[in-house]
């Protein structure tokens, strides 16, 4: 019985060594949320509007701690391809003609959709708190543009009608999909090239700037945000986030008509990119 | 001062000197590793930069900052932190130096115990910092090459109240048990919250970063000085400068004592 | 001239003890439970110019902490001691000056650059005169032979050329007295020997004192003439190394790896202490029957694959002392 109890006992002290990490990451999500935070309320009180680009205070604040959770949950599975590959692990595969990526696909997703979980409750949390208030659930906003009218800050409506939400978790899952994608992409880019990490930072800094982590990318400057729509990176964290901060069935459906578009699009570029890989394995051998 | 002092001073300049030449040989040894570091922290730094322009783009100024303004701002704190990281490596690492027994080393050697635990190791990415502080001012700055002997002045200041609060700190682990976590956070704090105009912040959170994080010391104040100068308010910031600095030397000296008695406390159970 | 001298150097930490779980926490706050270790009890001895002594004990015995007290890292409670005639804890920065310390599992090179580079280093960190540095280099260069490894980097080097660089190291600033711990950990044999030899031409050739900590009782045989036992803060042997090699060293260990199963060995002095299929561990008592003896025998009798034979273990020593020397706290040894 004893035994059994010291097995409990270790494994609850490993879950809150675990949680110290937690408290760790939460108190640096509060400080760059708080930040914000401050920033977009000066940033609204100087500019003398209770909008911006269609976004009121509280949409913003919402809308960064969406594009938030999804950046904290995206795949670092590359790294572990790029050292399979770099082992030499990989020559078993051959036997197996497609699985090996898409099973490092399933392989990420199983690891990011918990920690999305996670982030999401202490994103939701850290804003509450901020905030002082929690978006009610109220039925969807019409399916006017962005711009309706608003009414103050406090409002209980606005951002987070249930669709929404919906919208955006099942964006959110889109989304992951594509991250994880993109992850094992670069990770096989290990066959041909020494160092793998570099095109992951480059892949990350395009998220965050034309992928609209920040700013949503209604406040680029047009140019720029023609650029960024055509792009897959907005639909990692703009698309999503903007669906929660303003349900609209239109900009919905077209926004995971995109995402999907990109799904299949980078699929058939792993399947590419694999099959050139494997060709290579068997050339040099592992 | 007596010649016994000037010697001990120029003792420590030559030991300073000579951990900064050590330092960078030794990651010249691994040059293509060292100029990924570089380019990764300059592509990390980067991101702010972005949002500013995006955002200054929609918008005139912010608190009576403008874009020219908070990009100055940036290049100070960047180039500090980067000073600091890249002379004093082991700045943020005080606390652990002490918990894990390591200063003994330091301590067995005829050099100052404190400055030779900061400068014994370098951060190779403080480089790109570094780099990417000098360049963001000589694009924003309208008179660049006129203020630059300036902008170096108070980045260099700025560099020692990093490495100044974070020896405070870090020097809380000759009391307590978990002051690593506690500084590493505190020193996160401030850097996070240099970064910003200290003018967006609400009234409590200001008098915060005027006081126990003086991230106002760190960005605004000098960034401020660089646009309007005034010899009062340069001569203010030096003082706060030097102040940290010696409160600093001073708890780690009052810390040592404590460490050689042998005392610290432990926790069994 | 004396190089150390202690007396009834004493060392007593006070440590709040907290219990464990939310009681204990609270209780701590309000009545902490002050428990007093004494590391060091009243030690007194010296040491002259140029000995080499060892001085072992198990760990937890007090070893570290006296040492920590000689460099000056931490004060005493009570008591005195000189090292080349300064107070260490009080005149910390100068004594650097004169010693130099050996650690064998902390390095004092830079892993990723060449030997060159961290002696070039250290005589910043020394403060030493250039000219008379690349002569000091020089000499320790040839006397160490590690001409051929200076520009190479050091995680490159084996350990036992690496061994070699740590020593040359620690004695560029030409200290009078070295501490070394553990400074044969982890190498063979034969390289070990090597070691030895030259720490003991550099005793010979600069009198440089020797203070060894060591847990291969090898080590302590072969570098030292003297040896101090310490155990739970107390000397309880202060001595000639001969001496405790006679009155403690009495057993050898034989580790066999055979090529036919174990039949058993007969012989006075021979025990077995275990045997699993092909191997075999015997303690000899090398009083009752030498073991050049004992292992020709055995190679007679069977097929042997491998053998070693070691030391005893210190531990095994110091056990044996404390038990014989209870009564005896310091005993010198006959004749020096």
């Amino acid at each position: 019985m004893a035994r059994y109890g010291f097995v409990l006992w270790t494994a609850a002290r490993q879950q809150l060594a675990y949680r110290a990490e937690l408290a760790m990451r939460a108190i640096q999500m509060v400080l760059f949320m708080g930040v914000f935070i401050a920033l977009w309320t000066t940033a609204f009180g100087a500019s003398g509007q209770a909008e911006l680009e269609g976004y009121r205070l509280a949409e913003m604040v919402w809308y960064l701690a969406m594009t938030e959770t999804i950046t904290l949950s995206s795949s670092r599975v590359f790294i572990e391809i790029s050292e399979a590959v770099k082992a030499g692990n990989l020559a078993y595969t051959l036997t197996r003609p497609l699985s090996y990526p898409f099973f490092q696909v399933a392989n990420s997703l199983g690891n990011s959709i918990p920690r999305f979980a996670l982030n999401l409750l202490t994103a939701v949390a850290v804003v509450g708190l901020g905030m002082g208030w929690l978006p009610v659930l109220s039925p969807s906003v019409p399916s006017a543009s962005l711009r309706t009218s608003s009414l103050g800050m406090n409002s209980a409506e606005g951002a987070g009608s249930l669709r929404g939400l919906l919208a955006f978790l099942w964006m959110a899952a889109l989304a992951l999909l594509l991250d994880s994608l993109i992850a094992v992409l670069i990770g096989l880019l290990a066959f041909w090239i020494e160092e793998v990490t570099p095109v992951f930072w480059i892949y990350q800094k395009l998220l965050f700037t034309v992928g609209g982590l920040f700013l949503p990318l209604e406040m680029f400057p047009d140019w720029l945000r023609r650029v960024a729509g055509w792009l897959p990176f907005q639909f990692i964290t703009y698309v999503p986030a903007r669906a929660f901060v303003a349900f609209e069935p239109g900009f919905v459906l077209r926004a995971m008509a995109g995402q999907i578009a990109y799904v299949v699009m980078f699929s058939a570029l792993v399947v590419f990119v694999w099959r050139r890989a494997q060709r290579r394995l068997v050339v040099h051998g592992g | 001062m007596t010649k016994q002092e000037h010697n001990e001073q120029m003792k420590t300049v030559r030991l300073v000197w000579g951990y900064l030449r050590h330092n960078l040989m030794s990651a010249m040894a691994y040059r293509g590793a060292f100029f990924l570091q570089v380019a990764g922290m300059l592509l990390n730094d980067a991101m702010l930069l972005f949002f500013w322009w995006v955002l200054f783009n929609r918008l005139p100024t912010l608190q009576g900052w403008d874009l020219a303004g908070v990009m100055t701002l940036y290049g100070i704190v960047a180039f500090g932190f980067g000073a600091a990281t890249v002379v004093c490596g082991n700045a943020f690492l005080v606390a652990r130096v002490i918990t894990s027994g390591d200063l003994d080393y330091y301590l067995a050697l005829p050099a100052d115990p404190l400055v030779h635990l900061l400068v014994s190791r370098m951060s190779l990415p403080g480089w790109g910092d570094l780099l990417f502080g000098l360049v963001v001012f000589l694009v924003a700055a309208p008179d660049r090459w006129v203020s630059l002997p300036l902008f170096l002045l108070l980045g260099l200041l700025a560099g020692v109240i990093l490495v100044g609060f974070s020896v405070l700190v870090g020097s809380l682990a000759f009391w307590v048990g978990n002051a690593d976590q506690l500084a590493a956070q505190a020193i996160n704090a401030l850097v996070t919250f240099g970064l910003y105009p200290v003018e967006i912040f609400p009234g409590v959170v200001r008098v915060l970063l005027y006081t126990l994080i003086p991230a106002a010391f760190v960005g605004s104040i000098p960034a401020g000085l660089l646009s309007d100068f005034d010899w009062g308010r340069l001569a203010a910031l030096v003082a706060f400068t030097a102040g940290i600095a010696l409160a600093a030397r001073w708890v780690f000296r009052w810390g040592l004592r404590r460490y050689e008695s042998g005392n610290l406390v432990m926790v069994r159970g | 001239m004396t190089a150390i001298q202690v007396q009834q150097l004493t060392k007593t930490f006070v440590t709040r003890e907290k219990q464990p779980g939310l009681r204990g926490s609270v209780r701590a706050l309000f009545r902490p439970l002050r428990r007093e270790t004494q590391a060091v009890k009243s030690i007194t001895f010296s040491v002259e110019e140029g000995e080499r002594l060892a001085f072992i004990g198990p760990n937890g015995a007090g070893k570290s902490t006296t040492i920590k007290m000689l460099v000056g890292i931490l004060y005493p409670t009570s008591g005195q001691a000189q090292v080349l005639g300064k107070t260490p804890w009080r005149e910390r920065s100068r004594l650097a000056y004169e010693i130099g310390a050996v650690f064998g599992q902390k390095s004092q090179l830079w892993y990723h650059l060449p030997p060159a580079d961290s002696f070039d280093l250290l005589a910043r960190i020394y403060e030493l005169d250039r000219a008379a540095y690349r002569q000091r280099l020089a000499y320790l260069v040839e006397l160490f032979e590690v001409n051929d490894y200076l520009q190479v980097p050091v995680r490159k080097l084996s350990l036992g050329e690496r061994m070699r660089c740590e020593i040359a190291a620690s004695l560029l600033h030409r200290p009078r007295i070295l501490f070394l711990d553990e400074p044969t950990i982890g190498l063979d044999v034969v390289v070990k020997q090597r070691i030895r030899d030259l720490i003991l031409e550099l005793n010979q050739q600069e009198g440089v004192t020797i203070f060894l900590t060591s847990h291969d009782a090898g080590d302590v045989e072969v570098l030292c003439k003297r040896a101090m036992v310490i155990s739970h803060g107390e000397v309880i042997y202060d001595g000639r190394v001969s001496t405790l090699r006679r009155d403690y060293i009495r057993t050898k260990t034989v580790s066999l790896k055979l090529g036919e199963p174990w039949q058993g060995f007969d012989g006075p002095g021979v025990r077995v202490l275990k045997h699993k299929g092909y191997g075999v561990k015997l303690e000899v008592d090398t009083t009752v029957a030498p073991i050049e003896e004992v292992v020709g025998r055995l190679l007679a009798r069977y097929g042997i694959v491998d053998i070693n034979v070691d030391n005893p273990p210190m531990e095994e020593i110091i056990a044996r002392i404390y038990e014989g020397g209870q009564g005896d706290k310091e005993t010198r040894g006959q004749g020096d």
